[in-house]
């Protein structure tokens, strides 16, 4: 299945479970619906397939993306994810992306540490476990500013219109970001402003926002070409509070999150792309083989030809991705959920690590700050680089993978191919957004350049002193997250920030 | 030669002098510009209003049947003639520009005695069936002056009032047309339609349907050569387009405090798009060529395969010029991109067609 030599025991049981799962759930229930739902994803833009994300909880999608600690169930997140990502995509891009969007809402707390696993995250496994499925956006893209939010060296210059004013007790967001996935329908945003708009580079925070915070607003939603069922909408904040308690990290470590994020979700969008290239290849083959009509076509060298390019494009792309989730789970950021103090932590029972006393220790500056140097430590600026550059290049070969093989299949299916036609082209339709969103694939390329061609060291390690939150009174909502007390533990401004 | 491409050199025959031609151009490229583009993402969301009223437009200049000399109710537009002002509606919509082309091909291939029972306002679509031997080619069985079966993606065919066929009889090409309230003829809106979505495509099924034929090998040679001469030029006004978003997108946007035309990547993509526009000149390639004339066909299946092509690149290029907002409908760029897949496909795949190519080079 995949070439992980770590995989093995229970972690390759329980990878190998959610595949089976992903397969199960992308052909019975997403596969025979997909093109009912990308039209009325087009019809009504307010519509969403709430009964499939329920459907999906029942495999564990949503918490697929979760550290164990949190109530996931696999320790090689990234590679769970991927896996999970090509088999959802293979049946319907666009609700791959649902669940991969949450996926990469979850990210920056599955990145936070300890202090976040008994939040949004525990929330989100227990409502799947229940029956009532609460989702996650990731929120970086402005009107005027999305590639450049993408990468530390232009991040400074870009033309950003959001940020986070400080306020006792916490901060306040005012901003619109937009071309947000799942914005529409996420309980919980990460979002990523500025403290001080004049430098976001050292600045830059991760907040957890509640969508039904009051000042949050959902604005336009987007008609798009592709993906249509993965709603993106455009996202207001208008003096929108966020406690301290609910900065992901520290401030100013905002862009190092960030980053750390994308080197996880990049190997998945590569996933999606050889998942779209993949189905396109099935189908195309399936069509082919059962149809009477199009069975003659086999017979021309140019068609065999066509499908073993198919077949060789989706290998490559999928092992660019495979070992790009490698990297990340085993060498780099994820490899820090599987260190000794962290899974020690993630043993303690759920009660006694929500417990106040355990919670302020994780929460304090010197639980925050042994995240940043843990992750200096064990991987530092250049390990990030060289991880963003694989993570990059997968995404880039599957983006282009997905555009190429949608093209050739659709090229063999011509037009008066029958009811394939429609799947082809809504394939091709989804393929495109690919090398679009996380960065487009230039930047990945960039980033694949600095990483892996000259050794280069991009700076993802925080660039100032990240300042530690101050303590503050958890207003807490949920009952299962009402465990959240206030931090009062010892705070020292300025301490860590790991170069 | 068959009575049809008699028919046809006759029809050449009306020429415009290239100063008429280039005004016809230029009151096309006005009418482009100022009524379709305007239209575009309406009449791609399948608005009927909008796709009357440009319809209306393009009859009112007479390009719904500029192919035809001036004594028949034409413009006597050239084969060169008609692909300029097929690429200049194409510039401002390709759905409707292909619509025109269509109908301009039907009327040249429908012998004068049946054109004379038509309404003057009727709309024709020419509807080239794929390669013998391919899926959707053979479904469709003449027998006699009847037809049985189905077309699976008659473009242009929902809402025109006939169709002029090229089929296959015993592997041989046949022409044939048929009224659309014919006897046994069902015509159904197809509801998947990716892309050219203002020439509404159809799902036609013949049951023991009249028809009348029209011409063979000939006849099926002109319509087939204006059909892939005219989606190439479609499809190079659609990349025509693509380019000026892409270019005015690129110098008003700004990430890292550039525009974005100031950084390497774009100037690549940009370049490209330029680059493909430039070098491929469909209507020029046809200068001279008339309908009947043994290279047509040749040089129009490789106008199409090089140029549809072009546009596919160009116009996916300049979606991720634009990024996000590329990908959104409201930027009309993501349009263009089906647009110019669906040249990629019409009136066959450019595998087909290059197969195609490659026996008439050895013939």
């Amino acid at each position: 299945m995949v070439d992980n030599p770590q995989l093995k025991g229970n972690d390759l049981r329980q990878i190998e479970t959610i595949l089976a799962g992903a397969r199960e759930f992308g052909d019975r229930y997403v596969r025979p619906r997909a093109l009912e739902l990308d039209r009325r994803a087009w019809a009504d833009i307010n519509d969403f397939p709430w009964d499939l994300v329920r459907e999906g909880g029942k495999y564990g999608l949503l918490s697929a993306s979760l550290p164990p600690q949190a109530g996931g169930t696999a320790r090689f997140i990234c590679t769970s994810l991927c896996l999970v990502m090509e088999e959802l995509s293979a049946a319907c891009p666009g609700v791959a992306v649902v669940f991969g969007a949450h996926g990469l809402g979850v990210g920056p707390l599955a990145l936070g540490g300890p202090l976040f696993w008994d939040g949004a995250m525990r929330e989100i496994a227990e409502s799947e476990r229940l029956g009532n499925p609460i989702m996650m956006a990731f929120a970086i893209t402005e009107p005027s500013a999305g590639t450049d939010m993408e990468n530390p060296d232009l991040v400074d210059a870009a033309q950003l219109g959001c940020h986070a004013k400080r306020v006792k007790g916490g901060y306040l967001l005012n901003g619109t970001k937009c071309f947000i996935s799942n914005g529409a329908q996420a309980r919980y945003v990460t979002v990523y402003m500025p403290v001080d708009p004049a430098r976001p580079r050292a600045t830059m925070t991760c907040f957890l926002v509640d969508s039904r915070s009051e000042g949050f607003q959902v604005g336009h939603v987007e008609h798009k070409m592709g993906q249509r069922v993965s709603r993106a909408a455009e996202l207001i904040f208008d003096d929108v509070f966020v406690p301290e308690c609910d900065i992901v990290g520290r401030v100013g470590d905002g862009v190092t999150n960030m980053m750390g994020v994308l080197i996880g979700s990049r190997p998945a969008v590569g996933a999606i792309g050889t998942g779209i290239a993949r189905g396109a290849y099935e189908r195309v083959l399936e069509w082919l083989l059962n149809d009477p009509e199009a069975k003659p076509l086999l017979e021309r060298q140019q068609v065999r030809l066509a499908l073993a390019q198919m077949e060789e494009e989706i290998h490559l792309a999928r092992q660019a991705y495979v070992d790009a989730a490698t990297e990340f789970d085993n060498v780099s950021i994820g490899s820090l959920n599987n260190d000794i103090g962290v899974r020690m932590l993630g043993k303690l029972p759920n009660g006694l690590r929500s417990s106040s006393l355990v919670r302020r220790q994780m929460g304090s500056g010197i639980a925050r700050n042994a995240v940043m140097a843990m992750l200096g430590r064990r991987v530092g600026n250049r390990g990030l680089t060289r991880a963003l550059a694989l993570s990059s290049m997968a995404k880039a070969r599957g983006a282009d993978t997905a555009m190429k093989v949608t093209g050739m299949a659709l090229e063999i299916a011509g037009l008066s191919s029958g009811p394939i036609r429609a799947e082809l082209e809504k394939l091709m339709r989804d393929a495109k957004l690919t090398q679009i969103f996380e960065g487009t694939n230039q930047l990945n390329r960039l980033e694949v350049y600095e990483g892996l061609c000259v050794d280069g060291e991009l700076g993802l390690m925080p660039i100032g002193p990240g300042k530690l939150p101050e303590p503050v009174e958890r207003p807490r909502r949920s009952a299962m997250a009402s465990s959240g007390q206030s931090t009062n533990g010892a705070v020292t401004a300025g301490k860590a920030g790991v170069r | 030669m068959s009575g049809q491409t008699e028919a046809q050199i006759e029809v050449q025959s009306g020429g415009l002098t290239r100063d008429e031609l280039a005004e016809v151009v230029a009151v096309t490229r006005e009418y482009a510009e100022r009524e379709l583009a305007p239209q575009a993402l309406a009449v791609d969301v399948a608005d009927g209003d909008a796709l009357v009223a440009c319809w209306r437009g393009v009859c009112e200049i007479g390009l719904d049947r500029g192919i035809l000399a001036e004594a028949d109710g034409g413009v006597g537009l050239t084969v060169a003639g008609l692909l300029a002002v097929v690429e200049e509606l194409a510039v401002g919509e390709g759905g409707v520009a292909t619509m025109a082309l269509l109908a301009n091909a039907a009327q040249a291939l429908l012998p004068q005695d049946l054109r004379a029972t038509l309404p003057a306002d009727a709309r024709l679509a020419l509807v080239p069936l794929p390669e013998c031997g391919t899926p959707g080619s053979h479904s469709l069985k003449l027998e006699g002056d009847t037809a049985t079966g189905q077309i699976r993606f008659a473009l242009g065919g929902f809402g025109a009032d006939g169709l002029v066929v090229v089929a296959h009889e015993d592997h041989e090409h046949v022409v044939f047309f048929v009224d659309s309230k014919a006897d046994g003829l069902t015509i159904t809106g197809e509801e998947n339609q990716m892309g050219l979505n203002g020439a509404p495509a159809a799902i036609v099924d013949f049951n023991n349907t009249p028809m009348r034929r029209i011409g063979g090998e000939d006849a099926a040679a002109a319509g087939l050569a204006l059909a892939n001469a005219g989606i190439a030029a479609v499809a190079r006004g659609v990349a025509r387009r693509a380019r000026d978003i892409a270019l005015d997108y690129t110098e008003n946007r700004y990430q890292g405090g550039s525009m974005i035309i100031e950084y390497g990547a774009i100037i690549d993509m940009i370049a490209r798009i330029t680059e493909r526009n430039r070098v491929i000149a469909v209507p020029a390639a046809f200068d001279g060529l008339a309908l009947g004339d043994a290279g047509l066909l040749a040089q129009a299946i490789a106008a199409k395969t090089a140029t549809t092509e072009a546009a596919a690149d160009s116009t996916t290029d300049a979606v991720q010029v634009c990024g996000g907002m590329g990908y959104m409908h409201e930027t009309g760029l993501e349009k263009l991109m089906r647009d110019a897949r669906y040249c990629q496909l019409f009136p066959q795949s450019n595998w087909l067609a290059r197969d195609d190519l490659v026996t008439l080079e050895r013939a």
